[in-house]
Parts: structure tokens; sequence; C-alpha cells
């Protein structure tokens, strides 16, 4: 065969392009969990021990099935009679409903729990696969079920319900230790003040990524823009950082997600701070706290609800495309409510957003971030304090698809935050469906260099080139029966040398 | 004996196909297309790409009517 030692140059451009879309899905679907999944058995176990909130976090994050057998096992007594405790995974199939899709689900369920070590499956002496609960988490789910977990960091009840959270010893948080101590015993500081600080921060950030030059309340610092530049939300061109078609779909995404993105870079408190996670006062701009309390830091809501991010970042959020195998109906059957409640916090009230049947949109919100964002797609007519007008255009719609974010996207986006008054809740179906239309303008006709080979002399010689081709992946186009084909043109002198060295007329 | 001729191929729906071919009628002779392979393919010279892009995004713009005139 006429094959070449090295790789053609199609072979490496495919495999530059499979390696783009790994990364692309690794930034859209790297969660928290799917994170830990990887860790090493006894890390994970360690971690469910350290922590007495890593167990309830974890029961978030799994798949609906997967809670409900979790919960389940919880009271299940780990260690039976002589069979050595534990259920046959026959025992816990037979706990999924017959049905179509349930084994399907069970099989994800069981998968992901295996994953995080929350189930663990032991061989009895017989041979005999038993599968049990990891005893660790279920101390933890037993003790969060009632009510014994104290609150996440440090957070002192009473205070709480006061209006106000207590703060940590910054000291112990940045050496790494976490002491889980109850309340914190600082001074306290007003809820109000740091969720709007929270909410700010934060904003500026979305905000800059949005628009890179305009002015901005709250531009984030250099080593921000440096994370956001590793974590490929933003691209390094010729003058200054732009922003990539990642990036675009990262801020469409719910806020758990998109604080994940940056936090799986750094893990310092001054970066935190930045982000709006934990209130560092001193820190650029930070309220300060009242007397005594200069070295402690304070999380915020944004940073507590990371705790219960999971749920939302799992299942997809307001991401991208859906996860390939999370079944649509998990996805609308699992409540979010740590997404609501980081959207809350993170946007004045939350976005709501009326689209009419005539393209026009009324999206009410007080953040300049919000219509910013809003104008990625939407031509903004004009400004209130309350709220922006502004319709769907075609130019605008086409400027954000070349942009890489998807029609899927925007319908979604809408969706999420459709006003409460608007009729069933969603976008109109005539508005839907041409952003669909606009999406498909663009792939209504596709070109591609090619090389069309024709006169083959017998309907062998061309079916051996076809297959030759074929197996290059380089076959565009063939026609049986006038005997011709159309080949890659980067993979022309591949197929030429095929050819030759077959002797094909 | 099997011949090779470089160019680009186009795919697309039947009316871009058809609209292609009035265009390259309308071209003569400065025709671009080199074969009419079926349907929803045609195999065109290389310089012709970005002459047909433009004339599609006409056609698509002309095809579609602002909502937004009537400010």
């Amino acid at each position: 065969m006429g094959r070449g030692a090295p790789p053609p140059p199609t072979a490496s451009a495919r495999a530059r392009k499979a390696a783009e879309l790994a990364l692309q899905t690794e930034l859209l679907h790297g969660t928290l969990f799917g994170d830990l999944s990887r860790y090493p058995p006894h890390l994970l176990d360690a971690l469910y021990a350290a922590c007495d909130h890593a167990a309830p976090a974890v029961l978030r994050a799994l798949p609906p099935t997967a809670r409900l057998y979790v919960v389940r096992l919880a009271h299940v007594p780990v260690h039976g009679g002589d069979d050595g405790g534990g259920l046959t995974p026959d025992t816990l199939r037979g706990w999924a409903r017959p049905g179509l899709r349930a084994g399907e689900w069970h099989e994800r369920a069981v998968a992901a729990l295996k994953g995080l070590r929350v189930i663990l499956q032991t061989v009895g002496k017989g041979g005999d696969v038993r599968l049990r609960l990891n005893p660790v988490v279920g101390r933890g789910l037993r003790a969060a079920m009632a009510g014994l977990t104290p609150a996440p960091f440090g957070v002192d009840p009473a205070a709480e319900a006061g209006g106000e959270w207590g703060g940590m010893k910054a000291s112990i948080a940045a050496g790494g230790t976490y002491e889980d101590g109850g309340g914190g015993g600082g001074p306290l500081m007003p809820v109000e003040v740091l969720s709007d600080h929270a909410r700010r921060r934060w904003e500026g950030i979305l905000h800059f990524l949005v628009a890179l030059s305009g002015s901005n309340p709250a531009a984030p610092s250099e080593a921000v823009v440096a994370s956001l530049i590793r974590s490929r939300v933003l691209e390094e061109s010729g003058e200054g950082a732009t922003i990539s078609s990642a990036g675009f779909q990262f801020l469409l995404k719910s806020g758990p997600a998109q604080l994940w993105v940056l936090l799986r870079d750094r893990d310092f408190l001054p970066t935190l701070a930045e982000l709006g996670v934990v209130l560092l006062p001193g820190f650029a701009g930070s309220p300060a706290p009242r007397r005594g309390g200069e070295d402690l830091f304070y999380p915020t809501p944004v940073g507590v609800s990371l705790v219960g991010s999971a749920a939302a970042s799992t299942t997809g959020g307001d991401a991208g495309e859906e996860v390939p195998g999370a079944g649509g109906s998990d996805v609308a059957a699992t409540p979010r409510p740590a997404a609501e409640a980081l959207l809350s916090t993170t946007s004045t009230g939350a976005l709501a957003i009326v689209v009419e049947n005539n393209y026009r949109v009324y999206a009410y919100t007080t953040s300049p971030f919000q219509m910013a964002l809003l104008g990625l797609f939407v031509h903004i007519r004009y400004r209130m304090p309350n709220v922006a007008v502004g319709t769907l255009t075609r130019s605008r719609v086409t400027d954000a698809l070349a942009n890489g974010i998807t029609a899927a996207q925007i319908i979604r986006f809408l969706n999420a935050h459709a006003h409460p008054r608007m009729k069933g809740g969603r976008v109109p179906p005539n508005v839907a469906d041409q952003v669909a239309l606009w999406a498909a303008e663009k792939g209504r006709v596709r070109t591609s260099p090619a090389v069309l080979l024709s006169g083959f002399a017998g309907v062998g010689g061309w079916a051996a080139v076809a297959a030759f081709a074929a197996d290059l992946g380089a076959k565009l186009w063939e026609d049986r029966e006038g005997l011709r084909l159309a080949i890659e043109a980067d993979a022309y002198d591949e197929v030429r040398a095929f050819v030759r060295d077959q002797g094909i007329e | 004996m099997v011949e090779a001729t470089h160019g680009v191929l186009v795919t697309c729906d039947i009316p871009v196909k058809q609209f292609l071919l009035k265009l390259d009628n309308d071209r003569a002779p400065d025709r671009f297309i080199v074969a009419k392979l079926d349907d929803t393919h045609l195999f065109i010279h290389g310089w012709a790409v970005d002459m047909i892009k433009d004339q599609l995004e006409k056609l698509f713009a002309e095809n579609h009517i602002d909502a937004n005139v009537c400010y």
C-alpha cells in the first residue's frame, strides 16, 4: 500500500481539531465533582472524613436516581448478617422502577456513586459482589439529615438568623487547614454588605469579558485576567486579550459553573477576594469590618453557594450543549436551588426578560453587566434605569453566532430568565425558530478545498480509491455511476501515490 | 486514466444550488462552476469562493425583513 510512514498533514490537522474539541468540552463541562471523581481513592476518603460538608455536598451533586439510592442506603444497616453486609447489585437494581429508561438511569447512578466512592464494592468469599455505602459518607449524611452539621464556613446559625455572619481566621484558612470549630466568633458583618460586595466583584469580571475596553466600575486585576487566559476564557492576541469562543459560552453558564472554571486555576485568598468569594478586609475596595476584624476573612454567599453548586453544574447548567449521555429528563427534573441562589445574588434582583413575538426584548435589570451581556445578541435600543429595550436582529444574532454562541444557548438563556408574566414562560416559538433559522443559514453552504477525480477506467479501480480515501477520512463526495470522487485537497498527494502504486487506470 | 481537477467542493441545499447556477449563467463567460455533481454538490474554482459567499450573504439579507424599520 502506498501509505507513507509519517502521519499525513490531514491527520495532524484532525488531531489538532480533536484536541481543541476536547479542551472545549473540558472547559464547558469540567465541574467540581467531575474533577473529584478523578481523585485517587485515599484522597477522596480523606476528604469525606475531614469535612462534615463533603457528604451533603456530594449528595447534591449526584443525579436524582443516585441521590435517592444514597438517601435509602444511609439508613440500611451497613454491617448485616453472615454475608458481611451490603446489598447485591441485583437488589439495588430492583430499586429502579421497571421502565424504558430506568435501566440506563440506574447504570448512570451506580457509575457516579462508584466514581465518587460513595458506594464501595467488595467481593466476598464466594466471589459474590456486595455494594455498600461508604461508612464515612453515611455518617456525614445522617448527621446532616439530623441537622447536626455546623453551618459551612463557620457561620454561626444564631448570627445568621440575626442577619450577620461571623468572620473566620484568615490565617487558618490560608494555611490550608480547615478546622471546623462551629461559629467563627469574630466581629459580625451584615449579610447585605457581603452579598453586595460579592455581586459587584463577580459582575465586574463578567462585565470585563463582555466589554473588554468599556468603562467598568470593578475591573478585575491583572492576576484575574491572567487566570482567565489560563482557563482559555480569554485568548491573547496582538494587542491585549480578546474573548475566545469558549469564553462566550462561559458567559452563559450558570454562576457556580463559571466560578468553578476559575477556581480550578487558583486557590489563594487574595484571588478569592478578587472573585468575590470571600471578603478580605483591607483588600482593594472592600468595606472595612468593625474594629477587631482586620485579620479575618468573610465568606460571601457566592462562596457558600459553591458548596451547593454541583446540582447545577453536573446537569449541564445553563451551559452549552447537553452533556452527552446526560438524559434531558434528568436535567429537567433536577431542581437548581444553588444556581438560583447565585443568580439572585449576582444580579440585583434577577434578570427578567420579556420577548415579544415581534422580536422586541424588554430586559428588567439594573445591572450594566446584564445589559452588556444581552447586548451580545440583542440590539439594545434604549436603556432606562431599570429596563433595557432592544430587538433581536439578524445582524446581531449572526455576530453572536460567529463568536461561538449557539442558537440553542441564546434561546435557553432567554428562557432561563423569562419574565414571570411572559406567556408560557418561554420565548415565543416564532422567535425561537427564527434564531434557529439564522443559525442554520451559516450551514446552508459549506465549501472545502477539494480535488475531483474522474476518468476511472473501471468500477474496481474507482472502488479501491474510494475505499482508500474513506480510510484516510478524506472522502468528501462520491458518484458510483459516474465513477467520480471528490477528496480533500490535503490528502491529494497520498491518494495520488496510491493510484500510481496500485496502477489504477 | 484518472484525471484530477483541483477546486472547491460546495455542499449546499437545493435552492442555494439553483441560485449558484443562475449566478454562474449571469457571469458568463466568467463561469466559476467546474462540474455540477448532483442536487446538493457543485465543484467550483477556488477563486470564486469569496465571491459566492458575498453574493449569498446579499441574498439572505435581501430575503430578511428587518422588524425594526418602524422606529
